[in-house]
């Protein structure tokens, strides 16, 4: 099923915005159909909003099964970038075990203490 | 004095602090990191003045900020994912195939700052710096954010969005923060 981000958000940008289309994502998963989102008529993307959406399905799916079940399309360059971005954070991250991840989240709560 | 992120005016060009910019466009923090809800407040607030066209003000300082910030990150990191702990920053910046992955990560953060943020130039020169010591007692700055924030102010800017309470004592702004 294609998904016109449009018709749900204006922006994808913040959590905020990921939290909406995430709902609409989650009724195609249920309904068992591939996600194609087109985000044509976006202009405003951060890799925050694709990671809290979209690419977080690498760690619900496994990366194979979202590469088959995914599809993004409509994307300005700017969006592109934060989507590729997005999606090689969450293949790397998905590839750590809980200590890694759990040594990576002591070191970015420590980095972010110290601004 | 600080306000609320949700008592933004509706009207005026709006600064925002390096703070808030490494929040939206750094590395996405996971859901349990300290920090997150603040991300997740500071992208509303922010996305919300995007999608009402508000002109959004950082400075080309600002921008280097969150450029060196970012590196920092991404060496904090790798170096808790890497065995050699005593890693330096020089001896990261030496690992070639880590200096091409911070690049992409430049490159990605500096075209959305461009793409959604009208940067003005600061001047970092004798008279600036000269004010910043004279009047050091009176403010709570750094040295950067002094300069930024002369700049800003000289073109206008009354409202400031920062995770930072230094601002707050500056009676020429008024201060949203979460």
């Amino acid at each position: 099923m294609t998904i016109h981000v449009e018709d749900y958000i204006e922006t994808a940008f913040s959590v905020d915005d990921a939290e909406i289309i995430k709902k609409v994502i989650e009724q195609t998963i249920a309904a068992n159909d591939k996600v194609v989102l087109d985000f044509t008529g976006i202009t405003f993307f951060t890799t925050l909003f694709f990671s809290s959406a979209v690419t977080y399905y690498v760690f619900e799916l496994g990366a194979e099964k979202y590469d088959q079940k995914f599809q993004v399309v409509g994307l300005t360059k700017v969006g592109q970038t934060a989507y590729n971005h997005s999606l090689d954070f969450a293949r790397e991250e998905s590839q750590l075990t809980p200590e890694q991840k759990q040594a990576r989240l002591a070191a970015i709560n420590s980095a972010f203490d110290e601004e | 004095m600080a306000q609320n992120l949700q008592d933004i005016p509706e009207s005026g060009d709006i600064f925002i602090d390096t703070n808030v910019l490494v929040y939206l466009h750094g590395r996405p923090l996971p859901p349990e990191a300290k920090k997150y809800n603040k991300q997740v407040a500071y992208s509303a607030a922010i996305g919300s003045l995007l999608r009402n066209k508000r002109t959004l003000v950082t400075t080309w300082l600002g921008v280097m900020e969150v450029l060196h910030v970012h590196e920092r990150h991404m060496f904090e990191e790798y170096k808790s994912l890497s065995t050699q702990h005593s890693l330096s920053r020089k001896d990261y910046r030496r690992n070639l195939e880590e200096r091409a992955r911070v690049q992409a990560e430049l490159k990605r953060i500096l075209r959305e700052i461009k793409a959604y943020y009208l940067i003005i130039p600061t001047d970092p020169a004798e008279t600036p710096i000269d004010q910043f010591v004279n009047t050091y007692t009176n403010h709570k700055y750094d040295p950067n954010d002094f300069i930024m924030i002369e700049s800003a102010t000289n073109c206008g800017v009354k409202d400031a969005i920062t995770d930072d309470s230094d601002f707050h004592s500056d009676t020429r702004l008024t201060v949203y923060t979460y």
